[in-house]
């Protein structure tokens, strides 16, 4: 055994030897597992940490020196030497505290620690931060860490409380949460582990939903359009003039988003722990997200990056909306910055020392007004002129458009539907068509690893969408008529599929392809000015 | 004389009399028109005025002309000016012609406050057409004025009525734009230098009236389309024509001065009436009230002034389509969308509520109604009977 063997050959029997310890730590979404290692040895008093380490890290040997000072174990004047492992990952964040102080503890031999209770310690991971009275504070990127360190073997983690729901999640991992050092003095001192984590049954089910659709008068073209968005995950654009329901039925959306799967669920709520966005009651995502972004924005917001390679808005609307409302009043790099993580459904932010590759599986929900006014085509109120409303459509670019495949031009609703007695479609019939929808893209791509009509590869469109030669002519010449893309031609075929699907038909009709060309409308025809 | 260092001719002395005279920006230009008939000729009027301190201070105490004007006079060289000028309008080939010239056109000298010189591009015959008609409206039109205005430019220019508009945004460039397409002939008259395409959206309507038509100007090459200037080019516009067609024009509009400098000249107005509750007809209706001409087609137009000598246009489009619909043998549900449709744009939502269809079935009937060219999409999800 290793540390006999130090012990005999290099120190006294006494107070001086090696000791290793697990902890972790996130690349981008993904978590990778760190081993502390300490030496103590004769020298300078002093204790010096090791393995390329931003400050955060550090500055550990204070927190951790005062943190077991304040609970009863004063290092002594040696020389403690601690490695975090391997060297040549950058070190970041406050999470290694526990892991550190634990080690200290080991090489030292403050306590009589049998040949089993060191074999359990290295199969267990310690996550944490340190305050100086030595409470154990909560982290980030508790989830992917334990996805990982389940992977590599590890049977235990000792955590912070307020990480354990959001750990707890992943199986055959025992989760031990403290909330103070001395929790795990005591593991040392009464061979006794903290009590392992127990999953609370409740499944508190948000059902919470902003707009009902039934609230929404008229507009049956939009309604439909936003359904078949959701039910097959395609961009929509909605245009419209002031006050005509845009944003209302954007806010519908959560309501009638299909459920997310385990995986996507998983996905989730690795991105969500990384970014520190994870509520400590439940710990885990159930719902799609719903981003919606301010105008402010800045590109490493929304793309992700910065200091710590934050994961951004894009990432964080994965499986769910990235809602743009006036689309066009945000700055214009903001907007074309889109342009890959809508086609690649991931977006890499390359750092100094590191590039990280983030899911970005988007819905793209933007809203604007046709003009700066906001009032065309209403000419009695709008007062731009046409050079005024071309420059304010162009503002959105053409390859951004080409990625939308729902465009919607929505007509302000009238007195009469204002108060008409009868109610339009309700968001409970929308979710009912949606899951239709869903449940037939289930079993098409369930030997696939997407999951919704508009992210099929190119490849693979020849595959699962297969057109009759009625169909092919018509598309043939539309393509020919108007100043269509090649995307944007197997993106008409993605939402003809989607528009199927919704119809519950197998085989794409005629009136499913010529919706799919109405909702995309390519050519954008302005002949009123 | 100063004149003499320019050139001995007295014809082409005359003209840069004119020219000059109608180069100073603080007179207007009917005063200067007053002052030159008590001169007697653009010669003794440039003779008298030009430098000459102690008749204009005469003037200016007589309140015939404004100090400014002294002081712009003052500061004036005549030859250094004369230079630039013609320099400009040969590098830019523009040409110009004033009231003695033979191809002055005859229908402004008749006015009180008559262009001293115009600066044109194209072919200035058509100036003289024999029934020329001006089409003003707003610059901002709905589109309905903008449908009236090309269906009734489109008639008229293919009668050989020449039109006239000043190619500002809205109904004038769609004059223009129609005559045109339709073979006609058209003239537009510009608030700054013939050089300049203002507003820029025009370039294309421009560049081709240029070559093919003619744009004119009472102002010298690069003076900037200022506000000012355009009430002043509307008296132009009205001179030319024959009679006025106003097409869509709000209250208090600039449409409303040109039609009080027509009036002023005698020439008729006639007036394509709108909605009584629609704002961007109130002007129209006003007009039509105060006595215009109400028009409803073209012939009515044709009829009132220009009833002797006119070719009939070969083809008439638009009746036959209308005379056709019946026999066209349409589906039901196409039947039924025709009849439901209008003039007015109409949200794809309303067709479907009040029709009761399926939007699938919609969308198919309206891309049917589309490829047989009797329904228009003017905008994503508005459509109108063409």
């Amino acid at each position: 055994m290793g540390r006999s063997y130090y012990n005999s050959k290099y120190s006294d029997y006494n107070n001086l030897m090696y000791s290793k310890v697990y902890s972790g730590l996130t690349l981008g979404i993904d978590g990778m597992m760190i081993s502390v290692e300490t030496d103590t040895s004769q020298g300078l008093p002093g204790l010096n940490l090791v393995g390329y380490l931003a400050s955060s890290v550090k500055e550990a040997g204070e927190r951790v020196r005062a943190a077991l000072k304040n609970t009863g174990v004063s290092l002594p004047s040696r020389r403690i030497t601690v490695n975090l492992s391997p060297a040549d990952t950058r070190k970041d964040g406050a999470l290694f505290d526990v892991a550190i102080a634990v080690g200290i503890i080991l090489s030292l031999e403050y306590f009589d620690i049998s040949d089993t209770l060191y074999e359990e310690i290295q199969r267990t991971l310690f996550l944490g931060e340190l305050g100086l009275d030595g409470t154990v504070l909560p982290i980030r990127g508790t989830l992917p860490i334990v996805d990982c360190a389940a992977k590599n073997g590890i049977k235990r983690v000792i955590l912070p409380v307020e990480c354990a729901a959001e750990a707890s999640y992943i199986k055959d991992v025992e989760i031990c949460p403290v909330s103070h050092m001395t929790q795990i003095l005591s593991i040392f001192i009464e061979g006794k582990w903290p009590e392992s984590y127990v999953k609370s049954d409740i499944e508190e089910e948000s059902d919470e939903v902003l707009v009902d659709m039934a609230d929404i008068r008229g507009q049956e073209m939009m309604k439909t359009g936003v359904i078949i968005a959701v039910a097959g995950f395609h961009n929509i654009l909605l245009t419209g003039a002031a006050g005509a329901g845009k944003t209302m039925i954007a806010k519908c959306i959560p309501g009638i988003m299909p459920p997310l799967s385990y995986e996507e669920s998983m996905e989730l709520t690795k991105i969500y722990s990384v970014a520190g966005l994870l509520g400590h009651e439940s710990g885990y995502i159930r719902t799609r997200p719903f981003r919606s972004l301010s105008q402010n924005i800045s590109q490493v917001t929304l793309l992700g990056g910065g200091m710590n390679s934050r994961p951004g808005e894009v990432t964080l609307a994965t499986g769910g909306v990235l809602f743009l409302d006036e689309f066009p009043e945000f700055p214009r790099n903001v907007i074309e910055s889109l342009r890959q993580p809508m086609e690649d459904k991931t977006v890499t932010v390359s750092r100094l020392k590191a590039s990280y590759t983030y899911p970005a599986r988007f819905m793209l929900v933007s809203a604007r007004n046709n003009c700066p006014c906001g009032f065309f085509p209403d000419r009695k109120k709008c007062h731009c002129n046409a050079r005024e409303i071309k420059k304010y459509q162009e503002k959105i670019s053409h390859p951004i458009m080409d990625r939308i495949d729902i465009r919607l031009e929505i007509n302000p609703v009238s007195y009469n539907d204002l108060f008409s007695a009868e109610e339009g479609m309700s968001s409970s019939a929308a979710r009912d068509k949606i899951m239709e929808a869903r449940e037939r893209q289930e079993v098409r791509f369930r030997h696939e690893e997407f999951s919704f009509n508009s992210e099929i590869p190119q490849g693979k469109i020849e595959e699962y969408i297969k057109l009759g030669s009625g169909l092919e002519e018509l598309l043939q010449e539309t393509y020919e008529a108007s100043n269509m893309s090649a995307r944007g031609y197997f993106r008409v075929l993605r939402l003809a599929r989607t528009i199927a699907d919704i119809g519950g038909r197998d085989d794409i009709t005629l009136e499913d392809v010529e919706q799919a060309l109405y909702y995309r409308n390519e050519n954008e025809p302005t002949n009123w000015l | 004389m100063i004149l003499d260092k320019i050139t001995n001719d007295e014809k082409k002395q005359t003209e840069i009399a004119y020219m000059w005279l109608g180069h100073l920006r603080t007179i207007p230009v009917r005063d200067m028109n007053r002052i030159m008939n008590i001169f007697g000729s653009a010669i003794s009027t440039f003779d008298a005025m030009y430098k000459d301190d102690k008749v204009l201070t005469g003037m200016v105490d007589a309140n015939a002309i404004k100090p400014e004007t002294k002081d712009e006079i003052m500061r004036d060289d005549v030859e250094t000016w004369f230079d630039w000028n013609q320099r400009k309008r040969e590098e830019k080939s523009i040409l110009c012609v004033t009231p003695e010239s033979e191809s002055y056109p005859s229908r402004l000298q008749e006015l009180q406050d008559k262009p001293l010189c115009i600066y044109y591009r194209g072919d200035i015959t058509l100036a003289d057409s024999k029934n020329t008609l001006g089409v003003i409206g707003s610059r901002r039109p709905t589109y309905y004025g903008r449908s009236k205005t090309c269906e009734f430019v489109n008639e008229l220019s293919a009668r050989g009525i020449t039109v006239i508009s000043g190619m500002a945004y809205g109904i004038d460039a769609c004059a223009h734009d129609a005559a045109i397409k339709s073979q006609g002939k058209t003239i537009a008259v510009l608030g700054g230098g013939v050089d300049i395409c203002y507003p820029q959206t025009n370039i294309e309507i421009y560049t081709e009236m240029c070559e093919k038509h003619l744009v004119i100007s009472e102002y010298e090459p690069e003076v900037a389309p200022i506000g000012v200037h355009f009430p002043l080019r509307n008296r132009i516009i009205s001179g030319l024509s024959d009679g006025l067609l106003v097409a869509e024009a709000a209250m208090r509009s600039g449409t409303t001065l040109t039609v009080e400098c027509a009036l002023e000249q005698g020439k008729t107005v006639y007036g394509i009436p709108g909605r009584i509750s629609d704002p961007m007809s109130k002007g129209v209706n006003h007009l039509i009230k105060q006595g215009a001409m109400l028009v409803d087609s073209p012939t009515d137009v044709v009829e009132d002034i220009f009833s002797e000598s006119l070719v009939k246009p070969k083809k008439r489009r638009r009746k036959k389509i209308a005379a056709n619909k019946e026999d066209l043998n349409l589906p039901p549900s196409e039947m039924r969308i025709i009849g439901f449709l209008g003039n007015e744009p109409t949200h794809m939502d309303e067709i479907i509520r009040k029709n009761d269809m399926k939007i699938s079935e919609t969308i198919h009937v309206l891309g049917e109604l589309v490829n047989k060219n009797l329904v228009e999409c003017i905008e994503k999800s508005y459509y109108v009977l063409k």
